[in-house]
């Protein structure tokens, strides 16, 4: 039926109308991601990143927002062209989310017990009995302890990371085929995160899911993606498959972002920084929109827009210079290679 | 400050909507004496003048001015309310140098001592002379109208002016000194806006009617104003709550500037946003109180005339002369209609968090 | 929960005790008496009627009494109706106000919460912006100028209602009352529900239950509305207040024998005994309402904790 991939996103254009004018928040992003896959989607606020995904399952709120143009193929049906009782079946059912704030994004005036009852209800027709056990079944499998008797409570009575535990069971309540989980862990403390995160990996191993996950944290993406997207203004900057991308950036703003996560082996005393803020998306630069913030920016960057430069098989960036930054990234990690492999000749 | 009152642990208490701390304005560095209310700056305003691409004289003011104008129902209650305002203060004199109609000259031809309806003579022709007809006593309805209307915005504006004096008094008091002052004097808020308020007015004017039009007016500022600032205090109170710590107010106490000139200097000027809001809500509902009150018969007293006497004196005649009540019962609810309007606007434009995406 | 209770009430006890205090010295304190009206009477009759009512006794003594009248909820006999007591004149006219009142209240509740969600589900649409011009106007007419246009049309045009006086409790004659009362409380509901729907609507969990799949209706009847009408249950405190003031207005207009005609009518007699019995009333009636209305509340929203 297609390629094997479980979804497709096609120029994608999410707009916003706002008092300063049209903002562009997704503006022409494609990418796919195969049955099984995970991909993960990176950016700093504002990037355009969440506006993406709530696009997916047509979740924008419109008006300010509307998709102005592309298609979303999910399993071969374009979810952009579909009815909107049509795409409620695919919500919560074959394409679940869990959001950024697990203290928000539970109903605070109702019991978790409804909350998970009502969408098993709802998709799978369980009845009252079936979807109960069901939800202590979930809160289980997601290591909620003493589930019985807490499926009953309210969210005001769970952690933050207990929080994010119902929402995953929510989430993962019907089985979905994708699940999307948006800043899942950056509410959270540190510990915990990674105990999400872990959460996240073993039951999409149990599912067979496929998940977008999407972060500000090149951190929490590293062992946890088959593939990355970075996404700068509304568009993707780079794209590779995960490894690559950290091994070998072709973008100077990938570049910066990766030598902006601290590493404890690194003996540098001061953490790096990307100069200047994050961009005004209503109102961006004619050329490349990271030029004002980019070291190697030159001329013809504050002029022209950057084409998007396929550098190998499966690795893009868009930059004038894609093809130097992805060779100096090479020459780099040809010497950072050498060094390392001199360092462990030098051990006896 | 509320332990006898239910509380949202770690949420927003959504029942008391005054306290916006957003509200409170973000400051330039170095901005640290405020007489001129030109002092702050949104957020976004900060993040475009760090970029560099700053927005040539956006103060708070002019951006709440300009998302003002781009409302139209508050444009449209700034207009009524300008119209009815000036016409009030002018049209009275302006009446009687055309036609010599006063709004208390009753005719001296016996004849026209009756109420004919609007834009008819006494012999049931047409004619300019009373647009809105007359009362029982031939009075032009107009004229009597337009000279409710400088009674009744008076009240309005001086009972709220009252309102303010004390509630912004009291609330920046009790925010900045913090503390056991601060909850006992919110405390007596607490109790105070218990008090069934409209009950012990009605009591006060019943008992202490005055004999003198002026007195009865003294009287009805005092009852009104004394007994609609107590969300003012509130307001007041969470604004200067949010402001005191502030780098410009510690600045100020570091080099030792005096508490009372800390609050009424540095503090109160900027806690205008909110206060404007809130004053500008607060006429209409002054407005109205007066209006019953007249409505009672506990209000101004003749020959002074609110649009609330003129539309009770009306009510009797409803059958018959339905003009004497509809004209000042329509133009009071016009105007207040108007000033509401005016007043949420204001709201929408000088409080951020409103504001639509 | 009980504990919040009686913390409540230790407040509120001290409360009623202030209203009445004050207005028992308003009384007091201000210049003339019930039993002199226009002209003079001779000396001897004022001592006897001074000696009747005891007003020779030292203040403090008048006030104990009048304390204790209060505490046994038995405020005497009116100054005025004579042989009839307070009690007597309360429990005839309260419950004329309070079906009014009532009745008007839940009609408010009704449309309000109805033209508040439609407005607020139908943001910036026509329908919001006509029915929020029409809750504004509910807001700024008087109810005394729009109870009597009422009856211009309904009554003197149309001849649908009676114009006045009272038939009982349901009838025709309560119609317009009832409407004339309703009619700013229908406007602050509907701005409230719109307030706080649009508020929740806007919110992460809203999102969440979007996200399951629900349908629009699912999403506002199950999710929202719960939360969005927080707001109109705390205005039931203040309301029940306004609704006071209303009814004295509309009972005014429609010439009805509720407890707010009486309390005008006693107020200009300087019915002390009357006052004080309507006072008292009203203030237990209306702390007691807005601790129901917290306890309401909490019930409402879980994360309440008292």
């Amino acid at each position: 039926m297609n390629n094997g991939n479980l979804l497709e996103v096609k120029d994608l254009r999410t707009y916003f109308n706002t008092e300063d004018g049209e903002v562009k928040a997704v503006d022409g992003i494609s990418f796919a991601l195969k049955r099984g896959e995970t991909l993960g989607i990176v950016g700093e606020s504002g990037s355009g990143k969440s506006v993406t995904n709530l696009s997916i399952i047509r979740l924008i709120p419109t008006p300010p927002g509307r998709i102005v143009s592309g298609q979303v193929l999910f399993d071969g049906t374009d979810i952009l062209a579909l009815k909107e009782d049509e795409v409620r079946r695919i919500r919560g059912r074959r394409i679940a989310m869990i959001f950024q704030d697990p203290m928000t994004s539970l109903n605070p005036f109702m019991k978790i017990s409804r909350q998970l009852m009502e969408i098993t209800q709802l998709h799978l027709g369980h009845t009252k009995r079936e979807a109960y056990d069901h939800a202590i079944k979930m809160l289980e499998t997601v290591g909620i302890p003493d589930a019985r008797s807490r499926v009953d409570g309210y969210p005001h009575e769970f952690s933050g990371g207990m929080r994010q535990r119902v929402m995953i069971a929510m989430a993962l309540s019907c089985e979905p085929e994708l699940l999307i989980a948006d800043e899942p862990t950056t509410a959270l403390d540190v510990t915990i995160q990674a105990q999400i995160l872990e959460l996240i990996k073993t039951l999409k191993r149990a599912t067979g899911a496929s998940v977008i996950l999407i972060t500000h944290d090149l951190g929490v993406v590293a062992g946890m993606t088959d593939h990355l997207i970075v996404m700068y203004a509304g568009k993707v900057f780079e794209q590779a498959p995960t490894t690559e991308l950290f091994a070998l950036p072709g973008n100077p703003y990938t570049k910066g972002l990766l030598r902006s996560v601290p590493d404890p082996t690194s003996e540098q005393d001061r953490l790096y920084q990307i100069r200047g803020l994050p961009p005004d998306v209503a109102h961006l630069p004619a050329g490349c929109p990271f030029a004002p913030r980019c070291d190697r920016a030159e001329e013809i960057c504050q002029r022209e827009f950057p084409p998007f430069v396929q550098l190998t098989a499966e690795h893009f960036s868009l930059c004038h210079f894609a093809n130097e930054v992805y060779e100096e990234s090479c020459e780099e990690a040809g010497s950072r290679q050498a060094v390392s492999s001199t360092a462990h000749q030098g051990r006896p | 400050m509320n332990d006898d009152k239910p509380t949202i642990p770690g949420d927003l208490d959504k029942r008391e909507p005054g306290l916006t701390p957003d509200l409170a304005p973000t400051y330039r560095e170095g901005d640290l004496i405020h007489t001129a209310p030109e002092f702050a700056i949104a957020d976004a305003d900060v993040l475009a003048s760090e970029r560099g691409d700053v927005i040539p004289g956006t103060s708070l003011w002019r951006d709440a001015w300009r998302r003002l104008l781009k409302n139209k129902l508050a444009v449209f209650g700034m207009i009524v309310v300008s119209i009815v305002a000036i016409a009030s203060i002018f049209g009275p004199m302006i009446i009687k140098k055309t036609t010599g109609f006063a709004p208390d000259s009753i005719p001296s031809d016996a004849k026209l001592i009756k109420s004919y309806p609007p834009f008819k003579t006494p012999d049931g022709s047409f004619s300019w002379l009373h647009p809105m007809g007359t009362d029982n006593q031939g009075r032009d309805m107009l004229a009597r109208v337009l000279q409710g209307g400088q009674i009744s915005l008076m009240v309005g504006i001086i009972a709220t002016l009252v309102s303010l004096l004390i509630g912004v008094t009291y609330g920046a008091v009790a925010g900045y000194l913090g503390g056991r002052i601060d909850n006992l004097m919110m405390r007596v808020v607490d109790i105070l806006y218990s008090l069934p308020y409209i009950i012990l007015v009605i009591v006060l004017l019943a008992m202490f009617r005055r004999n003198t039009p002026m007195g009865q007016l003294l009287l009805l500022f005092v009852a009104l104003g004394s007994v609609s600032w107590l969300t003012m205090a509130r307001i007041v109170r969470g604004q200067v709550l949010s402001l005191k710590n502030q780098e410009f107010v510690l600045a100020a106490r570091a080099t030792g500037v005096s508490t009372p000139r800390i609050i009424f200097r540095h503090i109160v000027p900027n806690t205008l946003g909110p206060v404007i809001v809130y004053a500008t809500l607060t006429i209409p509902t002054v407005m109205l109180t007066e209006a019953f009150l007249s409505f009672l018969g506990f209000g101004v007293q003749a020959p002074l005339a609110s649009w609330g006497t003129l539309a009770t004196n009306g009510i009797q005649n409803i059958g018959i002369f339905p003009w004497q009540m509809v004209f000042p019962g329509v133009t009071m609810a016009l105007t207040l209609f108007s000033l509401n309007f005016l007043g949420d606007g204001l709201r929408d434009a000088l409080d951020p968090q409103m504001r639509k995406l | 929960m009980i504990s919040f209770i009686i913390r409540r009430l230790l407040i509120t006890i001290p409360t009623i005790l202030v209203v009445i205090t004050l207005t028992w010295g308003l009384i007091r304190l201000a210049p003339g008496n019930f039993y002199t009206g226009e002209k003079q009477i001779p000396k001897a009759i004022e001592n006897n009627i001074r000696e009747k009512y005891g007003l020779n006794k030292p203040w403090y003594v008048q006030y104990g009494k009048m304390m204790g009248q209060v505490v046994r909820l038995d405020f005497g006999n009116s100054l005025k109706y004579e042989g009839q007591s307070v009690n007597q004149i309360i429990g005839r006219s309260l419950p004329v106000s309070a079906a009014i009142g009532l009745s008007a209240y839940g009609l408010a509740l009704i449309v309000g919460i109805f033209l508040g969600s439609v407005a607020a589900l139908k943001q910036n649409s026509k329908g919001d912006y006509a029915s929020m011009a029409l809750a504004m106007l509910g807001i700024s007419i008087p109810n005394f100028v729009l109870g009597p246009i009422l009856v211009l049309v309904f009554s003197l045009s149309l001849y649908w209602f009676p114009p006045a006086r009272w038939y009982g409790f349901p009838s025709r004659g309560a119609v317009l009352p009832i409407l004339t009362l309703s009619a700013l409380y229908m406007a602050y509901i509907a701005r409230l529900t719109r307030a706080g729907m649009l508020e929740v609507l806007r919110s992460d969990y809203i999102r969440t239950a979007r996200a399951k799949g629900l349908s629009e209706r699912q999403v506002v009847i199950r999710h929202a509305l719960r939360g969005g009408l927080l707001p109109v249950v705390s205005f039931t405190g203040p309301a029940l207040a306004f609704l006071l003031t209303g009814t004295v207005v509309v009972e005014r207009i429609f010439a009805l024998p509720g407890l707010g005609n009486y309390f005008i009518q006693a107020s200009l007699n300087r019915d002390e005994p009357l006052i004080i019995g309507i006072v008292a009333f009203i203030a237990i009636t209306l702390l007691l309402m807005n601790l129901l209305v917290d306890i309401a509340y909490g019930y409402m929203d879980p994360r309440i904790r008292y």
